[in-house]
């Protein structure tokens, strides 16, 4: 389920979630937020495609049902949010097939229902967290002492707060003697 | 990820796997605790000392482990998205240790806690 999600995120799809039927029951019907979906989502839908053809996984409609003659599709409304009742495949172990599944149906920008007030035309302005304070937390596990995942406010870029490039990730690890041939390792 | 750094995603996080430190801990996931029951022959990386076990499979030679650890940091970073955005923070520094997925889950809470602002995106 890892790679699905980070693969979501990491072809910039908004609000990535995967649910996971519970055996006997639907998934809720909250709603959820509006973000970028996958462009060609209305198609495969009616066309009864999944995005991932040998597995269990489709892409749904807003309210968690098959949405085929939904408002929120009239309004090209949909969420990316992939529903599966069955374990992930694990294609090849990474990411990387769920990444090209992605930009081979692209994304696109969401708009507001008419209902909500929007104009159908209006893109709906995405957003990111932005924390003020610095954030940490680390690992009591003996699993992996010295675990930890740390946050660090950084100055916004200039006259603009809506700078995406001023975004960092660094992640290290230390296999130690067992696996020498990870050994310690970093990447930003 | 910035050009300088591990590049784009798809190209060079995404394709990155899992690893375990031996033949014997991979047998133990599987047995004792039902792990990678869909994982077939291949999908992780097994070490063997100073060596993978299989060379060839191996993609990305001198850090693949790292970059299977920043999937798995975008993955939970994933969960902070939310009103149409996306999760990755910006104007942030975000630094992970030996972080396995608990943690990441303890580090997503904490930011929450934290009740984060979010800024609009171009």
């Amino acid at each position: 389920m890892g790679p699905l999600l980070a693969a979501l995120e990491g072809m910039g799809v908004s609000n990535a979630r995967i649910e996971v039927e519970a055996a006997g029951g639907g998934p809720g019907a909250e709603p959820l937020p509006r973000g970028l979906f996958l462009e060609k989502i209305k198609e495969a839908q009616r066309e009864k495609k999944r995005l991932f053809r040998k597995g269990e996984v489709e892409v749904v409609s807003e309210n968690g049902s098959d949405g085929s003659d939904s408002e929120s599709e009239e309004n090209g409304i949909h969420p990316a949010l992939a529903r599966t009742s069955v374990e992930l495949p694990v294609t090849d172990g990474s990411a990387l097939q769920w990444a090209a599944e992605i930009a081979s149906v692209g994304l696109v920008t969401a708009v507001p229902p008419v209902e909500s007030g929007g104009a159908a035309e209006e893109e709906t302005p995405s957003s990111a967290p932005a924390p003020r304070n610095f954030i940490h937390v680390s690992s009591s596990s003996s699993n992996s002492p010295g675990a930890f995942v740390s946050l660090y406010p950084e100055p916004e870029n200039g006259e603009s707060a809506s700078s995406s490039s001023s975004c960092r990730v660094s992640v290290g690890l230390d296999a130690g003697p067992t696996a020498a041939v990870v050994g310690s390792q970093w990447l930003s | 990820m910035g050009p300088s750094g591990a590049g784009h995603f798809r190209f060079s996080v995404a394709p990155a796997r899992d690893w375990v430190p031996s033949a014997a801990h991979l047998l133990d996931l599987r047995i004792k605790r039902g792990l990678y029951k869909g994982g077939t022959h291949g999908t992780t990386l097994v070490a063997e000392g100073a060596e993978w076990a299989e060379t060839h499979r191996c993609r990305f030679v001198p850090d693949e482990p790292a970059r299977n650890a920043a999937a798995a940091a975008v993955g939970a970073l994933a969960l902070l998205s939310a009103d149409g955005g996306v999760g990755i923070p910006r104007n942030a520094h975000v630094v992970a240790f030996n972080a396995d997925a608990g943690l990441w889950v303890d580090f997503v809470r904490a930011v929450e806690a934290e009740g984060s602002r979010r800024v609009g995106l171009e």
